[in-house]
């Protein structure tokens, strides 16, 4: 490695860290915002025009905030747990490509990179439910962790068909091939449950266990204040922008918008409106509960994904470069 | 707290795991009021439940006996803070029962009218809070429109949106303008109907909400009747009790309605019995407005009230279920004994029987069936 | 069909996103309260400054909560020297004001006097045998009550 590539990749570090806070910043505002216009209320209107300082504001009141630590918790997983979560996230932004080429780290496997790295966030979730000593945040946390894994796989398995069809697994080529055609008409199945089943592991209504904040109080941030608790919210942001903007390079054709020419601003376009539609579906529908989410997972998705896996396999080698 | 529970600490599952002891409220953010519930749980699934009471004790009882009978409507009022007019209504009742005093005929339709509509904002608050236990935020903004414009209308006839102090011994404290009535009728009518439709979609015909109340906690008549069960929640058994037709006051048999019932007796038909009991009552207050007569609103009755001795129950249909008013008077100004039958209390105390088994995540779908206000518990 | 119910959840929602919002943004424009909504108490006054209370003390024992407080002229006994309201206590059952036989008492509209301290929530309505500006005077009665209040307020 040159030392100049060295330098550009650094700074494109920086700039990844830049865009998650960007992100939550933006998200911060958005949601409220979008959450009150379905409430027919106006959401944030003090701070700024329209509430657009919000995000600030509430920054500025979690770094004033005790950051309180309970007597019994872990000391050491209590601090470290939000960082588990936020890291991997944080990681799986690595490979994700904003126009072709323009992207840190450009792997042949770069999809299954991003399924490694979520892998890890039940681990982040389950440390910080179970640190805080605390019996709603460990039912959140073993929620969290059942929930996690059980979605990952019908996830991964309709992420497959999008390899099948594309024929490689890196995101550049994935996005490339749906240049006229987007995934989403071509595998609608897989798109489906794909989008479900990242609902459910953004951990967004109407799967928001590890919250559930009718049942477990705040579930697994039920003991977090301050600055720790804005890792945790910070974890939750990204796991959602990771996730949609997976949704947009799979299935809704990343950076292309055929007929017009392609652009990165197509992409964070889509990234934005499909976090506006998951937001709009937290304003809409009550949580499900927990043994029927598991049920829905083991029951219905995994064989749905099996059998969509089965038959785009079929129709790929019947009608070659389907 | 927990060393006095008998089970806890001894009880194991398979032999193998020990059951824990959590504690619902009364500072959990989604409890009705201050209620406090040990839940015995084995993992996420209730072994056993015990509701704590006493957390809003304010000893109306107590004090409604050093105040005059007319000053005790004050107290009445805080009974039970979201069916105002119904306790009201009932303690009147029991008063002119006792005293003998006849009730002006405009009254009594002013009576029924606003009866139904505070169990219509009464029932729109329970419905705000049914979403919000299952997780969907957005009907309890909803639910609160409908509430506020009606609550707009009390304000401008009795000035007051939730302690009106309204209802007098012999009729209400003052007419209403015409104005105002036909104000609320049209609402009734047009608006507060489309509205209801919307939120029955919103809620009633989402596939998520009905997976979470189909078959929950399932209770038959004869069960509901052994705990003392009343209302609503007895109705959804299929029971057509309601002392609106049963004990016959008001000018509730000169209306046409029909009692709400259902016949599944699970969560979801106590939510169906309530979601169409809005529409009912809406129809029941249009017609008290269409077909109110004219004329005094108030008999005459002596300022200082001092009915013969004796003692007098009544039975009346509060939003939650039959509210027994019991007084007993010894002829002086002040009640001797002032005592409450509360509905929410029988409610609540079938609680016990119908949560074990059940997960905890649903114990909010089944708590918030028994629709309990603890100031009307706890007293 | 399942799903039906979930899109057409989604259309509620989603009209009313597009839609106005309901909200009266308060501190910013204030709402005019119906005349007969029972804020605090008040007293009706000549313009010279005379109260119409005649210290019959109706509402004084009418008052479930023994919120007023009645001193009278030991000299002229229609005459109240000074009329205390412990506002604290009040619940705005509205009894004394119904029970006045002198037309003396009547409620404001103006519901913005919250106070870090609660001995400032009892006022005087006559002292020394003078209505206080906390009265209602004939003049200010003219116009509608909760809109002479203090304070810049809008019109709606």
């Amino acid at each position: 490695m040159t030392p100049r590539m060295f330098v550009f990749q650094l700074l494109g570090v920086l700039g990844l860290i830049v865009v998650l806070g960007l992100n939550i910043i933006i998200m911060d505002w958005w949601e409220r915002k979008l959450i009150g216009h379905i409430h027919v209320r106006p959401g944030p209107m003090h701070t700024g025009f329209h509430g657009i300082l919000q995000p600030f504001a509430d920054m500025v009141k979690m770094l004033a905030k005790e950051d309180v630590v309970p007597t019994e918790a872990d000391k050491l997983f209590f601090w470290a747990g939000p960082m588990i979560a936020v890291v991997p996230a944080f990681l799986a932004m690595v490979v994700l490509p904003l126009a072709p080429g323009f992207v840190l780290a450009d792997i042949g496997h770069g999809l299954f990179f991003v399924f490694a790295m979520q892998t890890i966030m039940p681990f982040g979730f389950t440390l910080i439910g179970w640190a805080a000593h605390n019996k709603w945040s460990l039912v959140g946390g073993l929620r969290s962790a059942a929930q996690l894994i059980s979605y990952e796989i019908p996830m991964l398995i309709s992420a497959l068909a999008v390899v099948m069809v594309a024929g490689s697994a890196r995101l550049t080529d994935i996005v490339d091939a749906q240049a006229t055609v987007w995934y989403v008409f071509k595998l609608p199945v897989a798109f489906a449950l794909f989008l479900v089943t990242a609902v459910a592991e953004m951990n967004r209504t109407p799967f928001d266990m590890t919250e559930a904040e009718s049942e477990l109080v705040a579930g697994i941030h039920t003991e977090y204040a301050g600055m720790k608790f804005g890792l945790v919210m910070m974890a939750e942001y990204t796991a959602m922008l990771v996730g949609s903007w997976m949704i947009v390079l799979l299935f809704l054709g990343g950076w292309n918008l055929w007929p017009l020419p392609p652009s990165p601003l197509w992409v964070v376009l889509k990234v934005y409106l499909l976090q506006s539609f998951i937001v709009w579906l937290r304003g809409t529908y009550p949580r499900l509960r927990m043994d029927r989410i598991m049920e829905l997972s083991w029951k219905y998705l995994i064989p749905a994904a099996l059998a969509n896996l089965l038959a785009v396999g079929v129709l790929v080698i019947v009608f070659k470069g389907f | 707290m927990i060393a006095d529970h008998p089970r806890v600490g001894h009880v194991t599952t398979g032999g193998t795991t020990e059951s824990i002891v959590l504690n619902m409220g009364p500072q959990h953010p989604s409890m009705h009021g201050v209620m406090h519930m040990q839940l015995e749980l084995s993992g996420e699934t209730v072994l056993a439940a015990r509701p704590v009471i006493g957390y809003l004790h304010r000893g109306i009882e107590k004090l409604a006996e050093h105040r005059t009978y007319a000053q005790c409507m004050v107290l009445v009022d805080r009974l039970d803070y979201i069916s105002q007019y119904s306790n009201e209504w009932a303690y009147c009742r029991a008063v002119e029962k006792l005293a003998a005093i006849e009730v002006a005929e405009r009254a009594e339709w002013l009576r029924t009218l606003y009866a139904e509509l505070v169990r219509i904002t009464s029932h729109l608050l329970w419905w705000t809070s049914v979403g919000l236990d299952l997780g969907a935020f957005t009907p309890m903004i909803y639910a609160m429109l409908p509430r506020e414009r009606i609550f707009d209308f009390f304000e401008a006839t009795t000035g007051s949106r939730l302690m009106p102090n309204y209802l007098r011994f012999g009729g209400v404290k003052e007419d209403v303008e015409q104005a105002e009535l036909d104000g609320i009728h049209d609402y009734l009518a047009v608006d507060y109907m489309k509205l209801l439709d919307d939120y029955d979609t919103l809620l009633s015909g989402n596939e998520i909400f009905i997976s979470r109340q189909e078959g929950l906690a399932r209770i038959t008549t004869e069960q509901a009747v052994s705990w003392g069960v009343t209302g609503p929640m007895l109705r959804a058994t299929g029971c057509p009790r309601d002392l609106r037709k049963d004990a016959r006051y008001g000018v509730y048999d000169q209306l046409d309605w029909e009692t709400q019932t259902d016949t599944r007796g699970d969560a979801l038909a106590r939510y169906t019995v309530r979601v169409k009991e809005m529409r009912e009552s809406a129809r029941i207050a249009m017609q008290c407005i269409e077909r109110m007569p004219a004329g005094e609103v108030r008999t005459k009755v002596a300022k200082i009230l001092k009915p013969p001795e004796g003692e007098v129950y009544v039975r009346h249909e509060s939003t939650r279920g039959e509210l027994g008013i019991y007084i007993v008077s010894d002829g002086t100004a002040k009640p001797y004994r002032f005592r409450v039958h509360s509905p929410a209390f029988m409610n609540v105390s079938a609680l016990p029987h119908m949560l074990p088994g059940e997960h905890i995540a649903n114990f909010f779908a089944i708590f918030g069936g028994a629709d309990n206000v603890m100031a009307e518990i706890d007293r | 069909m399942f799903g039906e119910g979930l899109v057409k959840g989604l259309g509620v929602t989603g009209k009313r996103m597009i839609g106005r919002g309901v909200c009266d943004m308060y501190p910013y424009k204030r709402r005019v309260l119906p005349p007969k909504s029972r804020i605090f108490l008040s007293m009706r006054a000549t313009p010279d400054g005379m109260p119409k209370c005649q210290s019959c003390l109706t509402c004084q024992q009418t008052c479930p909560d023994h919120v007023i407080r009645i001193e009278r002229d030991p000299e002229d006994r229609k005459r109240a020297l000074s009329f205390t309201v412990d506002s604290g206590r009040c619940t705005f059952c509205g009894m004394c004001e119904e029970a006045c036989p002198y037309d003396a008492l009547v409620f404001t509209q103006d519901f913005e006097r919250a106070t870090f301290e609660k001995g400032t929530l009892t006022y005087r309505l006559i002292d020394a045998g003078i209505a206080t500006e906390s009265c209602v005077t004939a003049s200010a009665e003219e116009q509608p009550v909760h809109a002479s209040a203090e304070g810049g307020r809008d019109a709606g």
